[in-house]
């Protein structure tokens, strides 16, 4: 090998290079399998504007894409109200028979631009509005059988500008408990800077890992959304639409809220609200903003079980303005239809590039025994038999082999680093290129040494078959 | 006396074609869609929820009597997976219905037609799409709560193969 190294190291960049490339390709099909970490849900319904299932189910369970649009506050409100005077019907729109849990989301604002910010309830965390805990059936699991754990601090006050984050935040933030933060509604672009929003919420809790995109979210009180005065220009203008009445012109690049002295009583007043300055709390204007010109984005719902999921759906996607979907059918559907054929792509990528690269040791070493065949009669002259000539051949390209895959671990895993990087810098997602799974990436290391050695066989065959006397005559 | 083969072919493919779907639904009214093979109850899944019941205030008597006898047998159904908590993978717990395109978007869907069906505790078995043979002991009985009817049958599941 020393001999021929110019050949030999040209082989092991060929193993290298289809073992990089093997190595980065199953490491890519891993990580975009793991984007959709969850494949299960501890609610059965998601209720949303009509419009894409997939889009919906994205938005509120992956926080991917932008939502598909509000819906009105009260229609979260009809899934809860079992208090019907005794005698009086239920109402067709009234589905409390058919919702153990519902659970409201609104979103449309980002910290740093990256991170999305949901509102959401105390009940989301297992607390009621006095920051008592709820009974364990009345708090949504995020999957079967767990619930959302605050790992350090607190579960936020319902009317106070506090925030519980996802576990991954303050590593990738630096916003820890005690840090507070502002929210960005759009980041900043070419020739417009970043609309930010003038509150600051303080984070007060971090969740415990959950492994699933709840990990990379900030969470802020229902409320606290409503007072951005922007926010609150908008749902009016929506209400008024659903109303059929021309909406008032907003502004999104306003922001009308700026910061006020407290009255004598402490008391800071704004277009949404009235902030208490003694105790932190928030009074939303109700006059300006009732309930009835609330919206969401989302409702999480966990039905009662039986038919009343299929039955809420079939309610719902019959009417006009919303939709309710199943979240494990869309990605049921989602991933025999995408991940599954493109999982089967990779393996058969892999599979070829495994092959061009034992073929290209059995035509260098096939090369390189024709060339030696002078040495190879030499040797067998000098006493070596026809197995020794025939192992030294298969040792030599499972030497090659081993080189180049270890070579090619290291390159694979380095060109996801570089993917690593400038996803991280980009998109705030990184992929995870540090990870190695040993049973898969060691497997297939094994199994392109054994076709290596399988491929110097050809090779080793013909030294095997070299007629000592001819080849020494010819010299 | 008809001689010609292709007489007999032509009189054996009518009354196939005519025959068959007759015997078939002969057959279900006669039986109820109830069949013994071996130490099994074979359970038509369609004719076990085909009957009309008020979906809030149902009771059990609502269930025709055969399909109220069932209660505690040992039965196999065919049907469809559908589990609303799981987009893959081993599950739990799941529903069984006799065709989820043909339940549960032609009209609203009904309580009957969904077998609420438990895998052993500490078992699991794997999702599939397809139609699965689901062997178990069959539980008959209205549940209701919250003014709806939540389950009329359920299953504790032995075995799930695919049909």
């Amino acid at each position: 090998m020393r001999q021929r190294a110019l050949s030999t190291w040209l082989t092991t960049l060929s193993v290298m290079l289809g073992v990089g490339l093997a190595v980065a390709i199953m490491i890519l099909g891993r990580e975009s399998q793991s984007l959709f970490g969850q494949n299960d849900y501890g609610y059965d319904a998601i209720i949303g504007k009509k419009g894409s299932k997939m889009q919906l189910v994205l938005n509120t369970v992956y926080h991917m894409d932008v939502s598909p649009g509000n819906i009105p506050y009260d229609q979260y409100t009809r899934l809860l109200d079992p208090h019907l005077p005794k005698g009086v019907p239920m109402p067709a729109d009234n589905y409390f028979k058919y919702v153990k849990i519902a659970e409201p989301t609104v979103v449309g604002d980002t910290l740093n631009g990256l991170y999305r910010i949901v509102g959401v309830k105390t009940s989301f965390f297992g607390f009621d509005e006095h920051g008592d805990p709820l009974k364990p059936e009345d708090v949504l699991d995020y999957r079967p059988g767990q619930k959302l754990e605050i790992a350090n601090g607190h579960g936020f006050a319902y009317n106070k500008f506090e925030a519980v984050v996802g576990s991954d935040i303050p590593r990738l933030t630096g916003n820890g408990i005690g840090t507070t933060f502002k929210a960005t509604h759009t980041p900043a672009s070419a020739g417009h800077p970043a609309d930010i929003h003038m509150q600051d919420w303080t984070v007060v809790g971090v969740l415990a890992p959950t492994h699933t995109a709840i990990d990379r979210v900030v969470y802020i009180p229902l409320l606290s959304f409503y007072t951005i005065a922007e926010h609150g220009a908008g749902l009016i203008a929506q209400a008024k639409l659903r109303q059929g009445e021309a909406p008032p012109d907003v502004d999104p690049d306003s922001d009308a809220d700026q910061p006020h002295p407290p009255d004598a009583n402490g008391i800071q007043h704004f277009s949404n609200y009235n902030f208490d300055t003694k105790d932190q709390t928030i009074h939303l204007n109700l006059e300006k903003l009732p309930p009835e010109v609330w919206a969401i984005s989302a409702i999480l719902v966990q039905s009662r079980g039986g038919d009343t999921e299929q039955a809420l759906e079939y309610d719902l996607n019959n009417s006009t303005d919303v939709m309710a979907v199943n979240p494990a059918s869309v990605m049921r559907e989602f991933f025999n239809t995408f991940l599954m054929p493109m999982q089967w792509l990779l393996l058969l990528i892999c599979s070829l590039v495994t092959i061009v690269a034992a073929v290209g040791i059995l035509v260098s070493i096939y090369n390189s025994v024709s060339a030696r065949l002078k040495e190879i009669a030499i040797i067998r002259a000098l006493g070596a038999t026809r197995t020794t000539v025939l192992t030294l051949i298969c040792i030599e390209a499972g030497l090659v082999a081993l080189f180049g895959s270890i070579l090619g671990l290291i390159a694979g895993h380095g060109v996801n680093a570089l993917g690593a990087w400038y996803m991280a810098r980009n998109y705030g997602e990184a992929l995870g290129y540090d990870y190695v799974e040993y049973f898969l990436e060691a497997g297939y290391i094994l199994a392109v040494l054994i076709l290596a050695v399988f491929a110097g066989l050809v090779p080793a065959m013909k030294a095997y078959r070299t007629p000592v006397a001819t080849n020494l005559v010819a010299t | 006396m008809i001689r010609s083969w292709r007489t007999y072919a032509l009189i054996a493919t009518v009354l196939f074609l005519f025959g068959y779907p007759i015997y078939i639904y002969t057959d279900a009214l006669i039986t109820g869609g109830i069949t013994r093979r071996g130490d099994l109850l074979v359970v038509d899944l369609k004719a076990l929820s085909s009957f009309e019941m008020d979906q809030d205030t149902g009771t059990t008597d609502d269930i025709p009597v055969r399909y109220r006898q069932l209660d505690g047998k040992r039965v196999l159904m065919t049907g469809q997976m559908w589990d609303p908590y799981a987009a893959d993978g081993r599950i739990r717990a799941f529903t069984l219905v006799y065709s989820i395109s043909n339940c549960c978007f032609n009209g609203p869907p009904k309580v009957q037609h969904f077998i609420q069906a438990t895998v052993p505790s500490g078992q699991a078995v794997e999702y599939s799409s397809d139609f699965v043979d689901v062997v178990g002991t069959l539980h008959v009985g209205v549940q209701a709560a919250e003014g709806h009817v939540q389950s009329v049958y359920r299953i504790d599941v032995e075995k799930v193969a695919k049909d």
